[in-house]
């Protein structure tokens, strides 16, 4: 348990005891790639993360102590996120481009070790590929995916944060990935292909 | 023997316990000869690996540094205004200033009445 849950039950809800800065800086990076994953979009990440914090500001009182606070914060940002999915079909405005931009963390390696150009660009290549392929995605489906295969959650924290049945969970993330196995065949040139 | 079509789904069912490393040992060696001797299952497998290995590699998206200060003023703008409202909506039903004294005087001859009635 992390010093800030100790907090948030100590506190048993009086939201000013809480350090919501610190709260906000624990959190704040899964939240933004979970959103990324998402919306397919920093821009547009960038600014639902806020929304997802401001919500979470206002259901602090909320909080039940049978759940873990991350669960609870993937729980407020998988909403946030459908809602602006669906807000941003409603407008047809399709995401920008912001994602093309190559990032500095892939520039870097991982260990600290310079990473060769070579490297570099398949890693990129790789990483633009798969983004294209998890948008193509159902919102639930994109959900599921990056829940359990980018942001590493157990099946538990998966049923906990969607509110679906484990069998359930289990069975759509399989059909999800299989749709992505098929996207992402279709993204390497025919003649290449497995 | 050609494997049967509900041994093919049977075996497609398991490739998310084999690649989250939840079979038992007995039960991926029968998954590993099925694969081996099933060439449309095999490639079903290699694809299905292949997926689940790319996007667990992408690397993760880090919040710019101006995020958290970015949160906490907009929380703290969401507080003010709010005070605001709240402010505006007590004064929308404070009674007038105007009817403060009549009142009063209604209440003091109401008073008066009573007690003498009273008396």
């Amino acid at each position: 348990m992390s010093v800030l849950e100790v907090q948030l039950i100590a506190a048993a809800q009086p939201v000013e005891r809480v350090d919501f800065e610190a709260l906000v800086q624990t959190h704040q990076d899964r939240v933004y790639d979970f959103c990324v994953r998402m919306l397919g979009d920093r821009e547009e990440a960038l600014e639902v993360v806020q929304e997802i914090f401001v919500s979470v500001h206002q259901s602090l009182h909320t909080f039940r102590h049978d759940s873990k606070v991350s669960t609870w914060i993937y729980r407020i940002s998988k909403n946030h996120c459908l809602n602006r999915l669906k807000y941003l079909e409603r407008r047809g405005r399709g995401r920008s481009d912001g994602l093309d931009d190559v990032p500095e963390e892939a520039l870097g390696s991982a260990a600290g070790a310079p990473i060769r150009p070579d490297d570099a660009l398949q890693a990129e290549h790789e990483r633009l590929m798969v983004q294209r392929a998890i948008a193509r995605l159902e919102p639930d489906a994109r959900a599921l995916v990056a829940l359990r295969d980018i942001e590493g959650l157990s099946y538990e924290e998966m049923v906990e944060i969607t509110q679906l049945p484990l069998g359930t969970v289990k069975s759509r993330l399989h059909r999800a990935r299989e749709k992505l196995a098929e996207f992402l065949v279709e993204e390497v040139p025919e003649g290449e292909r497995v | 023997m050609e494997p049967s079509k509900s041994t093919h789904q049977e075996v497609r069912s398991m490739f998310p316990a084999l690649v989250d490393d939840e079979l038992p040992m007995d039960m991926v060696a029968n998954l590993r000869a099925h694969l081996d001797n099933c060439a449309e299952c095999r490639n079903g497998w290699v694809r299905y690996e292949r997926a689940v290995s790319l996007v667990r590699k992408v690397p993760k998206e880090k919040a710019p540094a101006a995020l958290t200060g970015a949160i906490l003023r907009r929380i703290r703008r969401q507080k003010s205004r709010a005070l605001r409202r709240d402010a505006t909506l007590a004064m929308a039903y404070r009674v007038p200033y105007g009817m403060v004294l009549p009142i009063l005087l209604a209440a003091a001859v109401g008073a008066l009445i009573f007690f003498l009635l009273k008396s």
